[in-house]
């Protein structure tokens, strides 16, 4: 711990902030001792000490704006700083949700366009702003999928899941009250199509499905999965969190699903600002719009003017999954970067996310395990069998990584892959970059071979080494008490 | 923005690859489903079209700081250092991932392990998760965490809470893991009385907020001496944490939970989002709490080191058996948190909850006397409370926009029982001109009507 504590550093009576002088007089009949708090027991500093105190801890980060960041999954693209500009204009920041409507008309127009373009992005036929990240996109698709079924006087249990989807899946189905059923993968990667066969019933609610999925590769097929469950009555849900490389290439709503959640960031370059907030508007088809969230974007003319306003009449409505209308700022971001690129511009991102994965696939491939050798969409997945032999495991490689100046790719995901190692270099990336990236897995390759215990004592050169995350959970402390 | 690839980069990396085309590498998604036209979309912008085209939308927009507000209900406009912004927009912030590497994250990890010690202490409680997306959802979960230790499913919830939180915990509880019943309010508060007649066997614990969302602060010890009667948890539900900088806390006052939103905190009011949740509890329930931990361990040379613990809990190792699906945070917001507890600190804290305390009352008692308005209910508050406007409150709102200014929430949007009543919050940002000006209209706009109905 290179950086002390904020704690540690108060001293007592030290002031870091200046009010204005209270203009009132004080409030003669205060608080009784019973309601007053005695202490509060908050760190004393003065602004330039905490300046540098968070400037120091920033400094012991790797970022996109420092770092190569080639996380599988994540899609860990530049953020063009022109949108934190937008976002922190007061017409924006400085709005209250429950402002009349007549002030904000700014503000609704910008989610308006939002959801038509991200309608026809993703082909569906309505979008909701409001969830805050993907995971709660997907637990508001898979609430309108239970109030769908529970209209139609249909009970159904059970919903499907590949074994290669995010965590998220499943976690969401059990949060949504619904029997997770796993199926596994085929040779190719893709979904089994025996086993979804086998478990399609009258009791399956949902197929939930990330296409290209987590291994990076596009299930060829796509047309006969979406068929089938819905020759069963069942929804198919799209996990959006791969929707970078079919940007304007396809759409999930031809291939037929029915609810899409969007990660803006990922796709639609949000900073992630280490580890949120996010935004993840949810698409649905027509069939399903009655059970959106509340409230949806509305326009209409007022005496001739073009108006915008929210509509909470929808009374087969799920109800709200978060307070007032999402994480709105997020959304001009979001807004700002579709505007930027234009339909050519989009296209051209999944293109080039695409090509530069598999040019660095390729390049590697030699050296480590490539379990599903095909064309790949944004990201692949390589396995580190080979460096386990020498007893190098998939971790040490991302250690190692860290002293060659890159962030690792994600490790040990997805589950059906050992010692995975996912890499998405994104499409921001030049080839200078991707070709320094594959120089250091090449040499690490090579050191798990030569000097293994080099690559296992890694890393050498942050400002911590490997932690202790035994004793982390043993003893948990979560708090400076 | 253009990306870095060249024509010819794009030829060589192509060739590398064995192919003559970007387009066959899409040869796996069915020919018939390829789009064959392109996105219908706005032509492609450069920054400076963006620019303008985005302060154009900004300026048809009328921002709090343009004119005189009272309106608050769950969202607050405090005074902002300017460091917040300055700090957390620092790429290497706000362009990091979740600290999955703990090696390369250590600048988050020891930032959310101070956000979870400074909530704590301004909330009285000993574990808090690494933040929540808001308030709302942070208590739909608290109630989840409620059923779970209980291990029952009935949840007794205050009408007193937000009613944006309570309808967003009816969704959550649509996945069937709770049911919730309603308690009443007399005077504002949360009937403790109602409250003892209702609570069952198969209650699995109480939801209350303090201060309420009419403002009045709710009798939270006699309703933890019921729950420690009947073995159930207290959950407290915070919008105002920053209340906490003189009120004495949840978690002194017998809370087994306390879950709110920290928007209050150093964060803009924003439309609504991003803001920010929390959930803490007492030390037995840490491994209850959904969400990511940051945790103090050793690196292997025995220093000091951060890093997320209790994973185990989470979805990307448990999947369905999880404690909760969620993933993705609001960790940047959490880190604005950190600072500004730290940047106002001990004195700072005080102070500004202190001003908006003195001032509300200011307020309060200046409009009661000088403009009409009656105040609904007697409670004890801090720095919003609900009044009674003599006429329609939607016309009254109208008309005191028209003068510049918001005068508060017309509440009988979420309670019918009260029409005429409006929610006025008084922050440290407002000033006693404002507090006069307001009178002054009020008394302009009520003549007005008056003369009207004659």
């Amino acid at each position: 711990m290179p950086e002390p504590l904020i704690f540690e550093k108060s001293s007592p009576e030290r002031k870091g902030y200046l009010f204005p002088s209270l203009d009132v007089p004080i409030f003669e009949n205060s608080l009784s001792s019973e309601a007053a708090r005695e202490d509060l027991p908050l760190p004393e500093l003065s602004e330039l000490d905490v300046v540098r105190h968070f400037t120091r801890l920033s400094q012991e980060n790797f970022s996109i704006d420092t770092h190569f960041y080639p996380l599988g999954s994540c899609t860990m693209k530049y953020n063009p700083k022109i949108h934190d500009e937008l976002a922190s204009l007061s017409g924006f920041s400085d709005l209250h949700p429950f402002q009349p409507e007549d002030q904000v008309q700014g503000a609704l127009e910008i989610m308006f366009q939002l959801q038509n373009l991200l309608a026809e992005i993703t082909g569906m036929d309505s979008i909701s702003l409001e969830p805050a990240a993907g995971a709660h996109g997907e637990f508001t698709g898979l609430l309108m999928v239970q109030a769908y079924f529970k209209d139609k006087k249909e009970s159904r249990r059970q919903v499907l899941v590949p074994d290669s989807s995010h965590g998220t899946n499943p976690a969401t189905a059990a949060m949504a009250g619904y029997e997770v059923v796993q199926i596994p993968s085929n040779s190719r990667g893709g979904v089994e199509l025996e086993s979804l066969k086998q478990s399609l019933s009258e009791n399956v609610a949902a197929l939930m499905l990330t296409n290209p999925n987590t291994l990076g590769l596009f299930d060829e097929n796509i047309l006969e999965i979406t068929r089938l469950v819905h020759e069963k009555g069942g929804i198919l849900y799209y996990d959006g969190a791969n929707l970078n490389p079919i940007l304007g290439i396809a759409r999930p709503g031809d291939f037929g699903f029915d609810v899409v959640h969007v990660n803006l960031h990922k796709t639609f370059t949000i900073p992630h600002g280490g580890g949120g907030p996010g935004a993840g508007p949810v698409g649905v088809k027509k069939f399903l719009e009655p059970y959106l969230p509340v409230p949806i974007v509305k326009k209409k003319k007022n005496s001739g003017q073009e108006w915008y306003y929210l509509d909470d009449h929808y009374p087969k409505s799920i109800g709200k999954i978060k307070a007032y209308y999402g994480n709105f700022l997020h959304l001009v971001r979001g807004l700002a970067y579709i505007l930027s690129q234009g339909a050519e511009g989009l296209k051209r991102i999944a293109e080039l996310s695409v090509l530069n994965a598999n040019y660095m696939k390729e390049a590697l491939k030699k050296y480590y395990d490539l379990p599903y050798d095909r064309m790949c969409q944004h990201e692949f997945v390589l396995s580190a069998k080979k460096q386990k032999a020498y007893g190098v495991k998939a971790s040490d490689i991302a250690k190692r990584l860290l002293d060659y100046g890159f962030h690792p790719p994600t490790i040990y995901f997805p589950l059906i892959v050992e010692e995975a190692l996912m890499i998405e270099p994104t499409e921001t990336e030049s080839r200078e970059m991707l070709d320094k990236f594959i120089r250091a897995m090449i040499q690490i390759a090579e050191e798990a071979e030569k000097n293994p215990s080099l690559v296992k004592g890694a890393p050498y050169t942050t400002p911590i080494s490997r932690v202790d995350e035994v004793l982390a959970a043993r003893k948990p402390n979560l708090c400076w008490c | 923005m253009i990306l870095p690839h060249t024509e010819s980069e794009i030829k060589e990396m192509l060739s590398a690859l064995g192919l003559s085309s970007l387009e066959e590498m899409f040869y796996d998604i069915p020919e018939k489903t390829r789009l064959k036209r392109p996105l219908n979309l706005p032509p492609k912008m450069s920054e400076a079209e963006l620019r303008k085209q985005f302060k154009q939308l900004a300026g048809k927009n009328h921002p709090l700081s343009d004119q005189i507000s009272f309106l608050g209900a769950g969202v607050y406009r405090h005074h902002i250092p300017a460091i917040i912004p300055a700090l957390i927009s620092r790429g290497e912030f706000a362009t990091a991932y979740t600290p999955y590497q703990a090696e390369a994250s250590q600048g988050t990890l020891q930032a959310i392990y101070e956000y979870q010690s400074l909530i704590c202490k301004l909330v009285g409680m000993e574990a808090a998760n690494a933040s929540h997306y808001d308030g709302a959802t942070a208590l739909a979960e608290a109630g989840f965490m409620a059923a779970d230790i209980s291990q029952k499913n009935e949840i007794l919830i205050s009408r007193g809470v937000h009613p944006h939180y309570r309808q967003v915990i009816q969704t959550y509880s649509k996945g069937g893991e709770i049911s919730l019943m309603e308690l009443p309010l007399i005077e504002g508060e949360t009937a403790i009385q109602e409250a003892e007649k209702m609570v069952s066997p198969k209650t699995a614990g109480i939801i209350l907020q303090s201060p309420n969302f009419f403002g009045c602060l709710e009798n939270i010890l006699a309703f933890s001496e019921l729950c420690r009667k009947n073995k159930i948890p207290l959950i407290i539900s915070v919008n105002e944490p920053l209340a906490y900088g003189i009120l004495k806390p949840p978690g002194e006052l017998g809370a087994d939970i306390v879950a709110g939103e920290g928007q209050s905190l150093g964060i803009p009011t924003s439309f609504g989002g991003p803001h920010v949740g929390f959930i803490a509890v007492k030390q037995q329930h840490i491994r209850k709490l959904p969400g990511r931990l940051v945790g103090m361990t050793l690196d292997k040379s025995g220093k000091p080191a951060f890093t997320l613990t209790l994973q185990a809990r989470e979805q990307h190792i448990r999947r369905e058996k999880a404690s909760s699906n969620i993933c993705t945070n609001q960790s940047l917001c959490a880190v604005a948190n950190a600072i500004y507890l730290s940047v106002l600190g001990k004195q700072g804290v005080q102070e500004a909850a202190w001003q908006c305390y003195h001032k509300a009352h200011y307020a309060f008692h200046e409009w009661e006397k000088e403009t009409g308005l009656t105040p609904l209910f007697k409670a004890k508050f801090f720095h919003e409370f609900a009044m009674q406007i003599p006429i329609q409150s939607e016309k009254f709102l109208k008309e005191m926009k028209k003068h510049g200014i918001l005068a508060g929430y017309p509440i009988e949007i979420d309670y019918p029982e009260f029409p005429g009543g409006i929610l006025l919050t008084i922050t440290e940002v407002n000033t006693k001109e404002e507090i006069l000006d307001f009178s002054k209209k009020a008394q302009k706009v009520l003549d007005l009507q008056k003369c009207l109905n004659h």
